[in-house]
């Protein structure tokens, strides 16, 4: 990154009693950009989220935004706002009220505050809903004016907190891309919390995979999706098939597992892997290729199997194939390459190694 | 409540049969209503009749009894003391109240329902215990009785109301809204100023009403702490030794319609709210 950093998280350690939540995380955000904090839940994103905020203090470690330590500072003294979740506008007042709040505070006189809701108003296009009530307002509509209501006073960096999760999926899907428009037109640094991987792909220049209290991947959503840094990231991430096996050989980077039941695969390897070691492969379905044919006309690449399950998902077809020693791999292909292809039909299956990863270990294996 | 009757009885006879049967079950109704009704009307009506004794048919209508009561110089002195032990009694016990049911709304699980009913118990003591226990506890201490006592005693009995109602209300404030206050750059005062208190001022306006209410016509806990001092129903309870006289429903009516007005006033903020 060539921009001037906005938040630096430095050694940010959390723990509730003896339970530790998050470890030792260590992020770099830049001026203008959109970050995606992106987990299962309970692995530690809205915490950290929320020790930016201010509402959680850090067990050990720093945050520092645009230079200055805030560690120590509580929420109203920082330069950060807060989208949450399901908009927390305050009931008693109306959009515009809500949305030059903070301007009040500030000491505004009455006209500029007027102004700049209005400017906020259009930004999230909600023109002419000023004078609404929270209540009179959609899920969408709500989230919109909580948006404008914490860009009003300029922050630093804005915070959200799944704004989008409670919103169906056609309203959402168009409201990540107006968020990353107006992100865009802002200039503004946004750090975005899901747990929905469409989601995070869509919106982010970079994505920050959570798990269990560790960042498990920092990268843009591309570098992400084609090199994911472990089983996890790759599972999490977009689908893919997993197979489990011990280490037969590496050649020149290429390993060759064998799963218990015989069956050999073969992938580049992430890291050194010891021959004997139990070892997962990832290899997404877009990347298998299909072919029918004899398991006796197998090249190494490829292994026979018998087409289980063939699902007709619109722009690609999904076929489930039964390896011989049980395990299920997934091919995505497009609909022309599928004709002929039925249940019970016995065909070849393989991928290019470079297009499957393997990683030590069997976490997250499945058969 | 007779027609959410009907469909039953039509279910389980002949016509005949549940034509009957709606006349027994209007009849039922109506005997309840007159039993829950009658002694309020008959107070009201009595303390407007012109005869000093309960007989009908009435003669004449007047406001003489009132006027006797107002007259009377220890009514005055048992109104202002009923009044200020209901104000008293709003106020420290929606004091104590909030603070508590805001504790309580940060609590989760165990502690909190436990909390939750170890502060609604006392409701269930009987007046008549609590009175007596205050009246040994002051006495044990060399407190002599009076009207402190007896604030005491009336804050005792409507603390636990106040602190259910504002733990109904209060489970359903959204705390996000505090937190996104703070975040927009108020202070913890400006927070409770500008958001937590305009959102709750209903709540509290209901249940300072409804402590008030059940100050104003409390008996049993007042008589045993009170000592010499009079309240509306303490002097009440006096008159009515020396004999029925209509200026006791005068005075019963003047209590009716006070905790009437409250109990409306309480229902009406929490609708609005609604």
């Amino acid at each position: 990154m060539t921009a001037p950093i906005a938040v630096e998280i430095t050694g940010v350690e959390k723990r509730f009693g003896d339970h530790a939540v998050l470890h030792g995380i260590d992020l770099a955000i830049g001026e203008n950009e959109f970050v995606s904090l992106l987990g299962p839940s309970g692995c530690g994103k809205t915490t950290l989220l929320r020790i930016v905020a201010g509402f959680e203090h850090a067990t050990a470690g720093s945050v520092r935004i645009r230079g200055e330590d805030v560690t120590g500072l509580p929420p109203h003294r920082r330069p950060t706002n807060l989208v949450f979740q399901r908009g927390a506008l305050f009931p008693h007042m109306s959009v515009a009220e809500n949305i030059g709040y903070s301007l009040k505070l500030r000491g505004w006189p009455k006209a500029r505050i007027a102004a700049r809701v209005d400017e906020l108003l259009h930004l999230v296009k909600l023109d002419g809903l000023g004078g609404r009530g929270p209540t009179q307002l959609s899920g969408g509509q709500i989230q919109r004016a909580a948006l404008a209501r914490a860009l009003a006073p300029e922050p630093s960096v804005l915070l959200l907190d799944e704004p989008l999760s409670a919103l169906d999926l056609k309203l959402r899907q168009h409201m990540q891309l107006e968020l990353r428009a107006i992100q865009r037109a802002l200039g503004a640094t946004f750090i975005y919390v899901t747990h929905d991987q469409t989601e995070a792909l869509v919106m982010s220049d970079r994505i920050a995979i959570m798990n269990a209290g560790r960042l498990v991947q920092v990268g843009t959503p591309r570098e992400i999706y084609t090199r994911p840094a472990s089983i996890f990231a790759s599972d999490f991430i977009g689908e893919t098939n997993l197979v489990t096996g011990s280490v037969a050989g590496v050649e020149e980077g290429v390993v060759t597992l064998v799963t218990p039941g015989g069956l050999r695969v073969r992938g580049s390897a992430s890291v050194p892997l010891a021959a004997g070691s139990t070892a997962t492969l990832s290899v997404r379905p877009e990347a298998v290729r299909l072919r029918k044919g004899d398991p006796a006309d197998a090249t190494p690449d490829e292994i026979g199997g018998t087409i289980a399950e063939v699902v007709y998902l619109g722009s690609r077809v999904r076929i489930e194939v039964a390896a011989p020693d049980g395990t299920l791999l997934w091919a995505d292909l497009r609909d022309a390459e599928t004709t002929g292809l039925e249940r019970g039909m016995v065909v070849l299956l393989g991928w290019p190694a470079d297009a499957a990863g393997v990683w030590p270990g069997s976490e997250g294996a499945e058969g | 409540m007779v027609s959410a009757v009907r469909p039953a009885r039509d279910d389980a006879g002949s016509a005949g049969g549940s034509r009957a049967g709606r006349i027994v079950a209007a009849l039922f109704v109506a005997v309840v209503l007159l039993y829950l009704f009658a002694p309020v009307v008959v107070t009201v009506l009595f303390s407007l009749t012109t005869s000093p004794r309960l007989s009908l048919p009435i003669e004449g209508l007047t406001l003489d009894w009132y006027r006797e009561a107002f007259a009377n110089p220890i009514f005055t002195i048992a109104l202002t003391n009923s009044l200020l032990l209901a104000a008293i009694t709003a106020l420290v016990s929606v004091g104590l109240g909030v603070p508590f049911a805001f504790g309580l709304l940060r609590l989760r699980g165990r502690t909190r329902g436990t909390l939750v009913t170890a502060s609604l118990l006392p409701a269930a003591v009987p007046a008549l215990v609590l009175g007596i226990a205050l009246a040994v506890f002051f006495s044990g201490i060399g407190v002599a009785q009076g009207l402190p006592n007896a604030a005491i005693g009336h804050i005792l009995v409507a603390l636990p109301f106040v602190i259910l109602t504002l733990n109904a209300r209060l489970e359903t404030f959204d705390l996000s809204c505090l937190e996104a206050a703070r975040d927009l750059g108020a202070s913890p005062w400006q927070t409770f100023r500008d958001i937590t208190f305009p959102l709750i001022r209903p709540s509290v306006l209901g249940a300072a009403l409804l402590a008030a209410a059940l100050s104003l016509d409390e008996f049993v806990v007042t008589w045993f702490n009170v000592g010499n001092q009079q309240t509306l129903p303490v002097l009440i309870w006096g008159l009515l030794r020396r004999g029925i006289d209509p200026t006791v429903n005068a005075l019963a009516t003047v209590v009716l319609l006070s905790l009437t007005g409250l109990v409306l006033g309480a229902a009406l903020i929490a609708r609005r709210r609604a």
